[in-house]
C-alpha cells in the first residue's frame, strides 16, 4: 500500500511500527469485509426482517426507525430487507463478469505472450482498439445488442474488462518463458499447453490475482452503474444501482433511501481495493518495503 | 522528430478503422430492421421496402460498411430515425454541456491532485501522507453517481446553495453557469484526482531517488529550487500521459454525471438513443467518442517528445 510504503521510509520506531502494522491488515481486513458481505447477502432471507417486495403503502419514505433500521421506500418496501437482498445480484453479477474476463484475457494474453508473430500483434491491436472505449459507453453499446438486462451487464463489463488481464499476463508470460526452468520442460519433451498451463501459469497466479481483486472492485463499480443508468436489472427488482436511481428522484424527501444503497457499494468495493492492495504487498514484498 | 511524428500519426489509422468496424458491427448487430423500426409497425411492406431502399439497407454488409465510412469520412453521422436531425447536428447542441463538464472535471481533479501529490512525495512516510493515501484510497472505492446524489443533498436540500441538477447555458451568465457544473463536476473529478494523486506521488518519489537530484543537491541548491526546478518539472512528464487517459475516462463517466444532474450533454444523448432503439444516433456517438480518445492520446503522445527533450532526442536518432 502506498499508505505503507511512505511509512516505511520513516526512521523512527514509531513510523516503523505503523508500517508493520499497515503491512498485513488491509488484506486481512479486506478479506473478513468480503466474506462479511457475501454471508449477509446469500443469508439475506434468513436475516432479513421482511420480504424485500411487501409493500406497505401506509408507510411510504419513513425515516429509520426501530421496525425498519434504513427506512422505507416509496411503496413502503422495508430499505435494510431490499438493501440485503440487493447486493446478491451485485455480487453475482460482478463475479460472473470478472471469471468470464481474467479466463478470456488469460487465455488471450498467455497464449499471444507464448506464441508471438502475427498473433500477437492481432491481438495487441484488438486489445487497442477495445481500450479505446469507455466502459461505460461500451456497456451502452452492448446493451444496444443485447437489450437492458443483468446477463447483457455481464457480457459488457467482461468485454471491458478482459484487455485487461490480456494485457497484463502477455506482459508476464514474455520474461518468463525465457526462464531455464520452461527451457527444462521443453528439454524434457513437454508438450506446449502443457508447458503454458502447468508450468508457467502457476508461477504467474500472483499477479493475476492481484488483477482479479482489483477488477471486482471495479466489475462493482460498473455493474451498479450500468444498473443505475437503467441499463441493467430493472424495478422492481432490488439492486444497489436501480434503488439509486429512484431514490434520486427523492432525495429531498427521503436522503436516507440513497443513503444505504450506495453506502454498500463503498464498502464492497473499498474491501476488494484493500484485498487487491494487500495482496500486490504480499506478493511483492519490494514494493511494500522499497 | 517529423519521422517520429509521421509514423505515430500512421499508426493511428489501424485502430481508428479497427473501432469503425467494430462500431459499424454493432449496428449491423442490432436485431430488429431499423426500416421496421422507423416505418413503425402499422406501415404497409411497400413502405418498409422503400424505406429500405432509401436508406441503403437492401445492398450488401461491406457495401453498406463502405458508404457509413464514407459518409463518416465526409463529417456526416447520419440522420435519427425519429426526429430526422442529423446526428452531428443533435451531437453539436449537445457538445459544449459535455465539454465544459470535462473540462472542469478535470480541472477538479488536477487542482486536487497536483498539491497532494507533491506534498505526499516530498513528506512520505508523514501523517499527511497517511491521511492522503487513506483518502485517496477510500476515493476510489466511491461511485461517481453515488457521491454526486450525496452532494446534491448536502448543497442543494440541506444548505439550499446550489441546485440540484439542470443546465444553465453560458449565455444566461457565467455565475449561473458555473453553479449548475460545480456538482457535477466535483463528482466526476473527485475519482479521477485518486489516481492523478497516486500516480504523481510515486513518480515524484523516483524522481527524487535520481542521481540528478542527489547533484543539485550536493552542488548546494536550495531544496525549493531543486524541487520545482528538477523534481517536480520531471515528474509531471509521465503524469501528462496519465492526464490523457484519464480524459478519456472522464468522456466516457459524464455519461453517468449527466444523468444524475440531468445534463443535456453527449451522455444523455447516447443513453436516450440506445435506451429509444436510435441505433443512427448512438453507433455515431459511439464512434465520435471513442474516436476522440485516440485522437486525445495521439496529442499527448505528441507532447510528450516536445515536453522531455531526453525522448525527443532518443527518437530522432533512432
Amino acid at each position: 500500500m502506498a499508505a505503507a510504503r511512505g511509512a516505511a521510509r520513516g526512521k523512527s520506531g514509531g513510523r516503523g511500527f505503523i508500517a508493520a502494522a499497515s503491512r498485513r491488515w488491509p488484506l486481512t481486513v479486506g478479506l473478513l469485509f468480503v466474506l462479511l458481505l457475501c454471508l449477509v447477502t446469500t443469508g439475506a432471507p434468513l436475516l432479513a426482517p421482511a420480504s424485500p417486495d411487501i409493500q406497505d403503502m401506509a408507510n411510504v419514505l419513513r425515516s429509520p426507525s426501530a421496525a425498519h433500521p434504513f427506512g422505507t421506500d416509496e411503496f413502503g418496501r422495508d430499505l435494510l430487507s431490499r438493501v440485503l437482498f440487493g447486493g446478491r445480484i451485485t455480487l453475482l453479477a460482478s463475479s460472473a463478469a470478472v471469471l468470464l474476463a481474467s479466463l478470456l484475457g488469460c487465455t488471450i494474453g498467455l497464449t499471444a505472450g507464448y506464441f508471438g508473430g502475427w498473433y500477437d500483434a492481432l491481438v495487441g491491436r484488438i486489445v487497442d482498439i477495445l481500450f479505446a472505449f469507455p466502459v461505460i459507453l461500451l456497456g451502452i453499446a452492448i446493451v444496444a445488442i443485447m437489450g437492458p438486462g443483468v446477463i447483457s451487464v455481464v457480457v459488457a463489463i467482461a468485454i471491458a474488462s478482459f484487455p485487461n488481464f490480456a494485457r497484463v499476463s502477455r506482459a508476464a508470460i514474455v520474461p518468463e518463458k525465457e526462464r531455464e526452468y520452461v527451457l527444462a520442460a521443453h528439454v524434457v519433451g513437454a508438450s506446449t499447453w502443457y508447458i503454458i498451463a502447468r508450468t508457467l501459469l502457476p508461477n504467474l497466479v500472483g499477479p493475476l490475482m492481484v488483477l482479479v481483486s482489483l477488477g471486482f472492485a471495479y466489475a462493482v463499480l460498473y455493474e451498479a452503474s450500468l444498473s443505475f443508468l437503467g441499463l441493467g436489472a430493472r424495478p422492481p427488482t432490488p439492486e444497489w444501482g436501480v434503488m439509486l436511481s429512484t431514490a434520486r428522484d427523492f432525495i429531498f424527501q427521503a436522503p436516507w433511501y440513497a443513503f444505504f444503497p450506495g453506502f454498500s457499494i463503498v464498502l464492497l468495493v473499498f474491501a476488494l481495493n484493500l484485498v487487491g492492495d494487500g495482496l500486490r504487498d504480499a506478493i511483492d514484498p519490494y514494493r511494500s518495503r522499497r | 522528430m517529423t519521422r517520429y511524428l509521421v509514423v505515430r500519426v500512421i499508426g493511428v489509422i489501424p485502430t481508428l478503422i479497427g473501432i469503425s468496424i467494430l462500431v459499424f458491427g454493432i449496428t449491423y448487430l442490432i436485431p430488429g430492421d431499423p426500416a421496421l423500426i422507423m416505418a413503425g409497425s402499422e406501415a404497409t411492406p411497400e413502405v418498409v421496402a422503400n424505406l429500405r431502399q432509401q436508406w441503403g439497407l437492401d445492398q450488401p454488409v461491406y457495401m453498406r460498411y463502405l458508404s457509413w465510412l464514407g459518409n463518416i469520412a465526409r463529417g456526416n453521422l447520419g440522420d435519427s430515425y425519429f426526429s430526422r436531425q442529423s446526428v452531428v447536428q443533435l451531437v453539436g447542441n449537445a457538445l459544449p454541456v459535455t465539454l465544459e463538464l470535462a473540462v472542469l472535471s478535470m480541472l477538479v481533479a488536477v487542482l486536487i491532485a497536483i498539491p497532494t501529490g507533491i506534498v505526499s512525495a516530498v513528506k512520505a512516510g508523514s501523517w499527511f501522507d497517511l491521511g492522503a493515501a487513506a483518502l485517496g484510497f477510500i476515493g476510489l472505492s466511491i461511485p461517481s453517481f453515488w457521491l454526486g446524489i450525496m452532494l446534491i443533498y448536502l448543497f442543494a436540500v440541506h444548505f439550499q446553495v446550489l441546485p440540484a441538477g439542470g443546465f444553465t447555458p453560458l449565455s444566461s451568465g457565467l455565475v449561473p453557469n458555473l453553479k449548475s457544473m460545480i456538482l457535477p463536476s466535483f463528482a466526476l473529478g473527485t475519482f479521477a484526482s485518486t489516481q492523478l494523486m497516486r500516480y504523481l506521488r510515486a513518480s515524484l518519489l523516483d524522481v527524487l531517488h535520481a542521481d540528478y537530484i542527489r547533484t543539485a543537491r550536493a552542488k548546494g541548491m536550495r531544496e525549493r529550487s531543486v524541487l520545482v526546478a528538477h523534481a517536480v518539472r520531471n515528474a509531471l512528464i509521465p503524469f501528462i500521459t496519465v492526464l490523457g487517459v484519464q480524459m478519456g475516462y472522464l468522456l466516457g463517466g459524464t455519461v453517468i454525471a449527466e444523468s444524475v444532474f440531468a445534463l443535456p450533454g453527449i451522455g444523455r444523448l447516447v443513453l436516450t438513443a440506445v435506451l429509444n432503439r436510435d441505433y443512427q444516433v448512438a453507433t455515431g456517438i459511439i464512434f465520435l467518442i471513442a474516436a476522440s480518445f485516440v485522437l486525445i492520446n495521439l496529442v499527448v503522445d505528441m507532447l510528450y517528445p516536445v515536453l522531455d527533450p531526453r525522448v525527443r532526442l532518443a527518437r530522432s536518432r533512432a
